[in-house]
């Protein structure tokens, strides 16, 4: 019986109007998310492909304008392929994604994928940080530059390597969260 | 479908379901803050799938569907704060307070938000009258496993009701 009466207090509800919706800032917060670029589903991926992109093609204009290194063109053509990547990543992501349509499950199990391909790609985009740095250290020495610059170099690396980690644990937390809600629904027993 | 045809039908779910659409922020937030929040999400997942719906199951099963996922991995305006900004500082005010909810329906809300995340979809398609296949359609698991949460769920929903 107890459970009855909880349901006659829910249905008391349908007697009470709580809230009105104030539907001009309604129509502009749809409006405004029209208008995102939403393309570009996460920041992080339009960072990583333009930052690369653009890089790399000013580094191999600059060093083809000026005393042509080798090195440097290895840098430039690395940052687009880096930039290539990121961009492949993005479309697939985007073309595995369904918008809200799946069950609860079935939604779950989607964002969980999605947040592990993101994890997948900060992971790589923090690694990568590597390479580019021992191409910059190594193009600063074949040129003569000093070994002060080359060490300002890799310390700049060094903290960008270490800041790119929040983005990473960023993800993970999410990942987690998500992986959490999953394993609440599909467990029959507390 | 035309920009005013899915306006039209938008229009349409947001009169006719609203209820639903406050009992889900009711259940997953305790402040306005965060229900201004979590109904924007809401409307707008809702809006964008108005022209993804084919009419293969009932409208107010793919409303608890967009809702209920939405809300589930919809985080506090406390978590997100210091994260990436969406518009939260800019959300105007899309909910405007009518009336004071009853005290036994607010405490009914309570005992709901004190139970795990997915039990709170389940108690709120309960005592909505959804049957278990209704249920399952919308949660994506299996009838049993419905039955077997459902009595877990009613039992805890009645002793933290007494305590409040």
């Amino acid at each position: 019986m107890e459970f009855e009466n909880l349901q006659k207090i829910w249905h008391t509800q349908s007697q009470q109007t709580l809230y009105v919706i104030n539907e001009q800032a309604m129509q502009q917060a749809i409006e405004k998310k029209k208008k995102n670029i939403e393309h570009i589903a996460g920041t992080s991926e339009a960072i990583v492909i333009y930052t690369n992109a653009i890089a790399g093609i000013f580094l191999a204009l600059y060093n083809y304008s000026h005393k042509a290194n080798f090195i440097i063109y290895l840098l430039a053509g690395w940052m687009l392929l880096v930039s290539i990547y990121a961009a492949i990543h993005h479309f697939r992501r985007l073309k595995q994604s369904v918008t809200g349509t799946l069950t609860v499950h079935g939604s779950l199990i989607n964002a969980i994928s999605t947040a592990a391909k993101q994890i997948q790609l900060s992971l790589i985009m923090r690694l990568n940080v590597i390479p580019v740095t021992i191409f910059i250290i190594w193009g600063l020495i074949s040129t003569g530059s000093s070994v002060i610059l080359s060490v300002v170099v890799g310390v700049l690396m060094l903290v960008a390597f270490y800041f790119s980690g929040f983005e990473h644990k960023f993800y993970q937390g999410k990942l987690r969260e998500l992986r959490k809600l999953k394993e609440q629904l599909e467990q029959e027993h507390p | 479908m035309t920009e005013e045809h899915q306006k039209k039908i938008f229009n349409e779910w947001l009169n006719h379901y609203k209820a639903l659409f406050f009992k889900i922020i009711r259940v997953y937030t305790a402040t306005p803050m965060d229900r201004e929040d979590l109904f924007q999400e809401i409307i707008i997942q809702v809006w964008k799938s108005v022209p993804q719906f084919k009419e293969e199951c009932a409208v107010s099963t793919w409303l608890y569907r967009i809702s209920l996922n939405t809300a589930l991995k919809w985080k506090s305006r406390e978590q997100k704060a210091g994260q990436f900004s969406n518009s939260l500082d800019e959300t105007h005010h899309l909910l405007i307070k009518e009336e004071t909810p009853h005290d036994r329906v607010e405490a009914l809300y309570v005992a709901i938000r004190n139970l795990k995340e997915t039990d709170r979809s389940l108690a709120l398609l309960l005592l909505d009258g959804l049957s278990y296949r209704e249920m399952s359609l919308v949660m994506g698991i299996t009838e049993s496993n419905i039955g077997v949460r459902i009595n877990r769920i009613k039992k805890q929903l009645t002793e933290s009701f007494k305590k409040l």
